[in-house]
Parts: structure tokens; sequence; C-alpha cells
């Protein structure tokens, strides 16, 4: 009776050990991107974009943003 | 076998799947939680675990319903007991009510844990967003909302450069998990009100309660959620109306 007790619990540590085991081995891991600031830069003048500006051109050499 | 003795072990059985049920969902109340934590609050390995759990505990739901049509419900044909007979019937719900009141204690184990991992991811993407965050050309403390979990332009008050927010991945799981997983909490017993009246009608096999009467919890249930989820991202309240056409139409439209 104890024995069968016994196996019972290992069987059931086991299975849950099984879904554990599964959910983190099987899931894909991604690089986490962490809280932070950036601006976007002219790549001709270095100059970073102000407000009321569009991302196509800099608003002061010109330059193509993309 | 006679009546008693297949009643008996009809009722053995039932007691076991109960056992059974309890002690699967009892042994991961704590683990789930610790997975979580572990994993750094990573949301998808929480749901895979979760997963899992949820298929042993549904397997052990569904069995109720396959052994009483596989075995038992012949088992009680086999004593010239009719299928119209009170005795009968008595024995089969006493199965679909057991099934039900699991199928109701898995639905709020449930959501009652994925609603505990999401405060807890609540509070660290509130924490993350309340440290300073400065412009990138004149350092200036930049004003960063607390409620707003999606990356965006901030501009500088002083030297008027835009500036791209980035919550990080914790803080955008609060609305790709946590909202969901709060709304469903607080919105829990009005849900569970509806699968009961669900069940009513399942149950006597006819329309105890009638389609206007079932959207009656339905619609609280959806109200309630979709108010929760303001409260946690005010931004969404624009779309409330929206929101609850498109959900009512699941249970107008299509029941």
């Amino acid at each position: 009776m104890t024995d069968k007790t016994n196996k019972d619990q290992n069987k059931e540590k086991s299975l849950l050990d099984d879904i554990l085991g599964n959910a983190i081995s099987s899931t894909n891991k991604f690089d986490e991107a962490t809280a932070g600031l950036e601006t976007k830069k002219c790549k001709s003048c270095g100059a970073a974009r102000p407000s009321d500006t569009d991302l196509q051109y800099c608003d002061f050499c010109g330059n193509q943003f993309y | 076998m006679s009546f008693i003795a297949t009643q008996q072990r009809w009722d053995t059985f039932l007691a076991k799947i109960r056992d059974r049920f309890y002690e699967v969902l009892n042994k991961t109340e704590t683990v789930l939680p610790l997975l979580f934590e572990a994993t750094d609050f990573e949301t998808i390995t929480f749901q895979n675990a979760w997963q899992g759990i949820y298929s042993q505990a549904s397997d052990l739901i569904y069995k109720i319903e396959n052994t009483w049509f596989d075995k038992v419900e012949r088992a009680f044909l086999d004593l010239d007991i009719d299928y119209d007979t009170s005795r009968f019937i008595q024995e089969r719900n006493k199965g679909f009510q057991l099934q039900h009141e699991l199928q109701q204690e898995l639905k709020s184990y449930e959501v009652r844990i994925f609603a505990d991992a999401a405060k807890n991811l609540v509070s660290q993407a509130k924490e993350t967003l309340s440290k300073d965050f400065c412009c990138t050309q004149c350092q200036a403390k930049l004003p960063i909302r607390d409620n707003f979990f999606r990356s965006h332009y901030t501009t500088c008050d002083y030297c008027q450069t835009v500036n791209t927010f980035e919550p990080g991945t914790k803080a955008r799981n609060v609305e790709h998990f946590a909202i969901n997983a709060l709304g469903e909490e607080a919105a829990l017993e009005h849900y569970l009100k509806y699968e009961h009246l669900k069940f009513q009608n399942y149950l006597s096999d006819r329309d105890i309660f009638s389609k206007d009467e079932l959207i009656i919890p339905y619609r609280k249930y959806i109200e309630t959620y979709l108010k929760k989820r303001i409260e946690v991202i005010p931004d969404y309240e624009e779309r409330y109306e929206k929101d609850l056409s498109a959900k009512m139409s699941f249970i107008i439209d299509y029941s």
C-alpha cells in the first residue's frame, strides 16, 4: 500500500516535471528588449529629428533619412 | 451485477476523478508562479506550461462523459433500466453535473493563476516605467506615462528633439498577456453564470433559458472585461463600443 502511494507520488512528480521541463525546453527564446530611448539622427549631418518634422528628410541639411 | 453495485462503481469512479482533478491543480498552484519568476516573467513558457496542465485536467473531465457513453450507460441498460426512467436520468446527470462543476473550477483556476501572474507583471512594468528617462540629446527628463505599454514618440520640451521610447518586453507583455488575464478575473462571475445557464439548458435538453436570457450575463461579462481593460490602459476607451459590439456578435450571430 505504501509502495503504491510512493509510486503514485513519483509518477505525479515526474508528470509535473515533464510538463514544466517541456515548457522550458520547447519555448523559443528571443532577445528581450529593455526599456529605453533612441533618437533618429541624420546620417549626413548628425542632427536629431526636431518635433513637427517627418521621417523623410533631415530638417537641417535636407538629406534623406531612409 | 445489481443496480446498487453498478451505481456504487459509478459513484466511486466519479469520486476518483474529482480527487485526481484537484490533486493535479493543487500541485501546480505553487509551481507555476515560481516558474514565471524563474523565467523572469517570460509569458510564453508560462502559457506552454499551463497548456500541459490544462490538457491533463481537461482529459480527466472528458473521461467522465466518455466512460458514461462507452461503459456505464450500457451497464445500466443491461439491468433493464430504460433511458427515460428517473433512475437512469439521475445517474447520467450525476456525471454531467460533475463534469460541469470541474469545467467551472478549471476556468476559475485558470483565471486566478493567470491574473496573479498578470498582477506581478504589471507591477514589474510600472516599476520600470516609473524610472527616469532622459532625452538622448540634452539629457532633460522626459515625461513617460506608466499606463501606456507600446513604443511611442516623445518630444523633449527643452530641445524639441523627437525621442522614440521603447517600453521593453515586460511592459509590452502587459498588453499582450496581463490585460486579458485581469479582464477575465474581473468578469469571471458573469462568465460562470452564463455557462451555468447554458448547462441548465443542456441538462434538461430544452431551452429553460431563452437566448435573450443568456445574453444578459454574457453582456455583463463582456462589459466588465472591457471596462477592466480601460482601467489598466485608458486608451482603450475610445474603442469600447466597437469592441463591445464585436464581442457580442459572437453570441448574437453565432449561437
